[in-house]
């Protein structure tokens, strides 16, 4: 052996072993991180020690069989051949140790696990269920172990391994962190650097370890500078949600009976009602809310409350209303300058009434959004907290963040210990009477004027005497509101068929004296300027009526939708008032047992929604109502508002989420499959034909040459004029010519027509795939 | 390429917007906040490589005959020793003679150390061939940017020369009897010769001895001898690019034969823009190299104005002048 050739084959050698080393470190990282996260995600019962040091072992074993020069099918051949004495030595163990596994993967996915009696049973520590999860997965091991040393193939590893973690991503499982780290480690050094090692093998195995260590820290850095326990779901994320969300629950539904085109329904979803259309509101009976309560009788969940009259429905006030300076400095240290809005959300006028009872026993109320997607919280009258929501003006209490349930503490809406407010909680209420005053008694033009009749009508035939249990200082305004209701009652009809409004005519007017029916909405649009005709300041609120027949959880269907009327007592704050006769208020729902700790209601809360009704109506009660005969509804009892709110995934979105996940992933992993073999086979076929297309036309010759003797495994011949070609190009000086370029690659091409057609139909195809070029 | 890597990296981008905006998970997050950085971590990594690549512009041989497979080499070397995930070459290809350009893209990858690209020549017809390297570009790892690099040693040129063919050289030696005065040659062979003086110098074969004793000084003897005639080769510069080769091919293969004789000559042409009449003599190889550059160096159009055209005068020339012409049309000459 000369010099130069001792050289070149130690060269050759400390090249081969960089390969091995960077594509074992990539192998190793890929293939422990992947198990041991797997192991985590479906929390199987394993030794995760004795899994770690296999799967390296593993690695090792791989690297070296496939990093071979020469015998590598041999070395491959007999790391099988070990895996299937360790296999059947333990058969029968390793065999129950797998029904555990798969049981628990099942079990993890939700999928039923009865086809697994054909494995034996039996128990199997955490050792064996390691050894059996190693020695089942060998294959695919392999087959990651080629796609890295061999195939350099970053998609195809990405395809083997994160995808079979998908489902345990869906189901929010529980993860190893470490293993994590490791395969995204692995994945991410394997994608940057494979592109370029499959071109420069030496300057992508260098690449390769220099990018472990440096992808390793960018992802420590990432860890240290954004940990998880500083982590809040961001703000344009949940604000994103909100709308996506919404968006998707505003599309229609093909399948909610009746008409439903256009009529707007009680509790919009916007925060506009809109009073001209015709026809009756349509609803599906799915569950929106689920409350949690320990009060029974009618609980109003207000969402939004509507201050501004425009004769064809319902707004909220203009922004630039609240954005007025204060007439006076407010408590606090609120200046003149600051304006309505930072009044409000210092003191939000929803705790007002709380506040100004302080000798009730508190109650507890929670609140869970299934699918009502709104921005705002459904919440109870008498707060006296607003918890995680956030107090939006004075017309609602905005959701915060990716907060779906809301724990209430309410006080009784009996004026039960009623007192006066003190402190700057009455330096405020008394400030807010000013905005009070100034927009809650607004009517369009005219329309005062036009109400004097049905005014009077109150005044002379309904006004009684004050109900004396009520507090002195509200009982004028409760009994005119009562007088309101009860003359309402006796004008108007509840139907849900109502005609169109037309063009031209204020809605509380055209119902008053034109068509003479409606339902909640309507009512409460009359009731509403009534009472601001009468003096009284007064809102239309939408929201969910919910009648708790017993203590415990209860589901809040769509068509528990309604509408009431808000007026304001001084000193005291909002308080509801129903307008709606009592046929048209919702009937008794089932309530339900509380549930255990933590359980999850949201896919049960869907399957137990009362059946649709025949008509369109939210409630068809054939009997009288179960409402509690009282002056006012009823609210839940107040209390402190510690609302506690879990983050994502407790509405049954989630499980049309994870559905949705599973099918992509096999639908992804059927892709991955298909992309890899074709992948596979553009690679193959690059690595076979690259040569013919450089430049040199002695080099393709010998190229040529080279593909004919790989010819020869599939029956081919080697032609003599190839071999004279061959030689010439390769030992002597000539330059081959264009015609002896073409000629030997007529040669080629014959030959492997010849050899095609000699072989039998089945590996003709074969041979099709790996000697066709693309 | 640079686009579907880019719509491949925005597609995971939005999945992993919509995975954050749908779950409110830490894992999640962390995803969200890699797929994002990567790009900026890849761009940084990659930096190193990219900056120094060095690409170097050479022919396979500077000068090869029509026909002959040649091939541009650019030769790529990383300073960094790190390979390159991509990258491409944009090259320039052009004859001054027949006035083609061509433009080629190369792709590469890898190139930690040394490693070489081919271009294959154009020489299927003769001409002076300058290829320049107009730019490169190296990707990232991710193939997402691109960093252009400068390539101060990207122009090289080569000839395509004409081949010799079987064409044998007329008898242009054939002297007419009225071809002109004869001209006296010391030494030489002839019945008709004049005397002169005796010249330092001069051979002693050619003193006149008799003479000379008749004489008090040496006479010597110069033969008359009819004068050598002085080939000129003349070619059109224009035509098709087939027929210049055809024209090429006679005159490279009498211009060698008479080269192989020891016998110089002049070489012709017009050129086709100025109309200047060039013409050089050629006495060796060396100078029938410099003239074929030059030759091959003038743009040769479709159509131009013939060189028989002018009236052919060689003042330095005494002896007879035998014009051999190189035509288009297929043996003439």
């Amino acid at each position: 052996m000369t010099a130069g050739k001792f050289e070149l084959d130690v060269r050759t050698l400390a090249c081969g072993a960089l390969n091995a080393l960077a594509g074992g470190a990539l192998l190793a990282l890929l293939l422990t991180g992947m198990l041991l996260s797997f192991a985590a995600g479906y929390s199987l019962p394993v030794d995760t020690a004795a899994l770690g040091q296999a799967a390296l072992g593993l690695s090792v074993l791989l690297t070296l069989a496939l990093s071979l020069p020469r015998l590598r099918w041999a070395a491959f051949g007999a790391l099988t051949a070990g895996w299937a004495v360790l296999l059947w030595r333990s058969w029968t163990e390793l065999l129950a140790a797998l029904r555990v596994l798969l049981e628990t993967i099942c079990e993890q996915i939700g999928l039923m696990s009865a086809a697994l009696t054909f494995l034996p049973d039996g128990a199997a520590d955490g050792t064996t269920a390691a050894a059996a999860l190693i020695l089942f997965t060998f294959p695919w091991a392999a087959l990651l172990g080629w796609c890295v040393l061999r195939g350099h193939s970053p998609v195809l590893a990405l395809l083997l391994t994160w995808p079979l973690l998908l489902p345990a991503f869906v189901l929010n499982a529980p993860l190893d962190w470490t293993a994590l780290l490791l395969l995204l480690t692995g994945t991410l050094a394997f994608l940057c650097a494979a592109r370029s090692g499959r071109s420069d093998p030496v300057g992508g195995a260098k690449l390769t370890l220099l990018l472990l260590p440096l992808v390793a820290l960018a992802l420590s850095a990432l860890t240290v500078l954004s940990p998880e326990g500083a982590y809040q779901f961001p703000d344009w994320a949940a604000s994103a949600q909100l709308r996506l969300l919404s968006w998707v629950a505003s599309l229609p539904n093909p399948w909610v009976e009746g008409d439903g085109v256009g009529a707007a329904r009680p509790a919009q979803l916007s925060e506009t009602v809109d009073l001209t259309e015709a026809g009756a509101p349509s609803y599906s009976g799915a569950a929106v809310l689920e409350i949690e309560s320990e009060r029974t009788g009618m609980v109003y969940l207000r969402g939004y409350s509507m201050g501004e009259y425009t004769g064809t429905g319902w707004t909220a006030l203009p922004e630039s209303a609240y954005e007025e300076p204060l007439p006076w400095a407010g408590p606090g240290g609120l200046g003149e300058s600051a304006s309505w809005d930072d009044l409000l959300a210092a003191y939000p006028p929803a705790l007002y009434p709380a506040a100004a009872q302080t000798e009730a026993e508190g109650e507890e109320i929670t609140v869970r959004d299934l699918s009502a997607l709104t921005q705002w919280v459904y919440t109870p009258y008498q707060l006296t907290g607003t918890g995680t929501a956030t107090a939006a003006g004075d017309t609602h209490l905005a959701r915060d963040g990716g907060q779906w349930q809301h724990r209430f503490d309410v006080q009784p809406a009996d004026f039960a210990g009623l007192s006066a407010l003190t402190g700057e909680t009455a330096q405020a209420e008394q400030l807010y009477q000013v905005f009070v005053n100034e927009h809650y008694l607004s009517l369009p033009e005219g329309l005062a004027e036009a109400l004097v009749p049905w005014t009077d009508l109150v005044r002379s035939a309904y006004q009684t005497d004050a109900v004396s249990s009520l507090p002195r200082r509200y009982q004028q305004t409760l009994s005119t509101a009562r007088a309101v209701a009860e003359m309402l009652e006796d004008t108007a009809v509840y139907d849900l068929d109502v005609p169109a409004l037309p063009e031209g005519e204020d809605a509380a007017l055209w119902f008053l004296e034109g068509s003479g029916c409606g339902y909640c909405m309507h009512f409460a649009t009359a009731g509403t300027v009534l009472l601001r005709a009468m003096g009284i300041p007064a809102r239309y609120a939408a929201g969910y009526a919910v009648p708790v027949a017993a203590a415990g959880t209860v589901q809040v269907p769509d068509s528990a939708a309604h509408a009431w009327v808000e007026i304001y007592l001084e000193g005291y704050g909002w308080y509801p008032v129903e307008m709606t006769p009592a046929e048209g208020l919702p009937t008794g729902m089932e309530s339900e047992e509380a549930p255990a700790q933590g359980e999850e209601n949201a896919p049960e809360a869907q399957e137990e929604t009362p059946p649709e009704q025949e008509e369109p109506s939210p409630d068809l009660p054939e009997e009288e109502p179960q409402t509690p005969e009282e002056e006012t509804p009823s609210t839940g009892p107040g209390g402190t508002g510690v609302a506690e709110g879990e983050s994502g995934g407790a509405f049954d979105l989630a499980g049309l989420l994870a559905a949705v996940g599973r099918a992509l992933a096999a639908a992804l992993l059927a892709a991955g499959l298909l992309l890899g073999g074709r992948y596979l086979r553009r690679a193959l076929l690059a690595r076979r034909f690259a040569p013919l297309h450089q430049g040199d036309a002695n080099g393709c010759v010998i190229a040529l040459y080279a593909l004919l003797e790989d010819l020869s495994r599939w029956g081919g011949q080697m032609p003599e004029e190839a071999v004279r070609l061959a030689q010439k190009a390769r030992f002597s000086q000539h330059a081959m010519t264009p015609e002896e370029l073409s000629g030997m690659r007529a040669l080629f091409r014959a030959e492997r027509r010849r050899t095609e057609q000699a072989l039998p139909r089945w590996k003709r195809a074969v041979f099709r795939l790996f000697w066709h070029e693309m | 390429m640079t686009l579907l890597r880019w719509l491949s990296y925005l597609a995971v981008l939005l999945a992993a917007v919509i995975f954050q905006v749908l779950y409110d998970g830490y894992l999640v997050h962390f995803f969200f906040l890699v797929i994002l950085l990567l790009p900026l971590f890849s761009l940084l990594v990659s930096l190193p490589e990219m900056l120094g690549v060095r690409a170097l512009l050479r022919p396979s041989r500077p000068e090869l005959e029509r026909g002959r497979s040649g091939s541009w080499v650019i030769e790529l070397s990383n300073r960094s020793g790190l390979p390159v995930s991509h990258g491409t070459v944009h090259c320039r290809v052009s004859s001054s003679f027949s006035g083609w350009e061509s433009t080629h893209t190369l792709s590469f990858s890898g190139a930690s150390g040394r490693t070489a690209l081919y271009l294959p020549m154009e020489t299927g017809h003769c001409g002076a061939l300058t290829c320049r390297l107009e730019r490169l570009w190296v990707w990232d790892m991710l193939g997402l940017f691109a960093l252009p690099r400068p390539c101060p040693d990207g122009c090289a040129a080569a000839q395509v020369l004409p081949v010799v063919t079987d064409r044998p050289l007329p008898p242009w030696r054939e002297i007419a009897p009225d071809a002109g005065t004869l001209r006296p040659t010391l030494g030489g062979v002839g019945s008709d010769y004049d005397l002169r003086a005796y010249r330092p110098g001069d051979a002693m074969r050619a003193v006149h001895w008799k003479l000379s004793s008749k004489r008090d000084e040496l006479i010597v003897r110069e033969a008359l001898l009819p004068p050598e005639p002085t080939a000129l080769l003349s070619i059109d510069h224009f035509g098709p690019p087939e027929a210049l080769d055809r024209a090429l091919d006679g005159l490279h293969t009498a211009a060698l034969a008479l080269l192989g004789e020891g016998t110089a000559f002049y070489l012709q042409w017009l050129h086709p823009v100025s109309g200047e009449l060039r013409r050089y003599l050629i006495e060796d190889r060396r100078g029938y190299a410099r003239c074929m550059t030059e030759l091959l160096g003038d743009p040769a159009p479709e159509t131009g104005r013939s060189v028989l055209e002018l009236p052919v005068r060689l003042s330095e020339v005494s002896g007879p002048l035998r014009l051999l012409h190189l035509g288009t049309e297929e043996g003439a000459l």
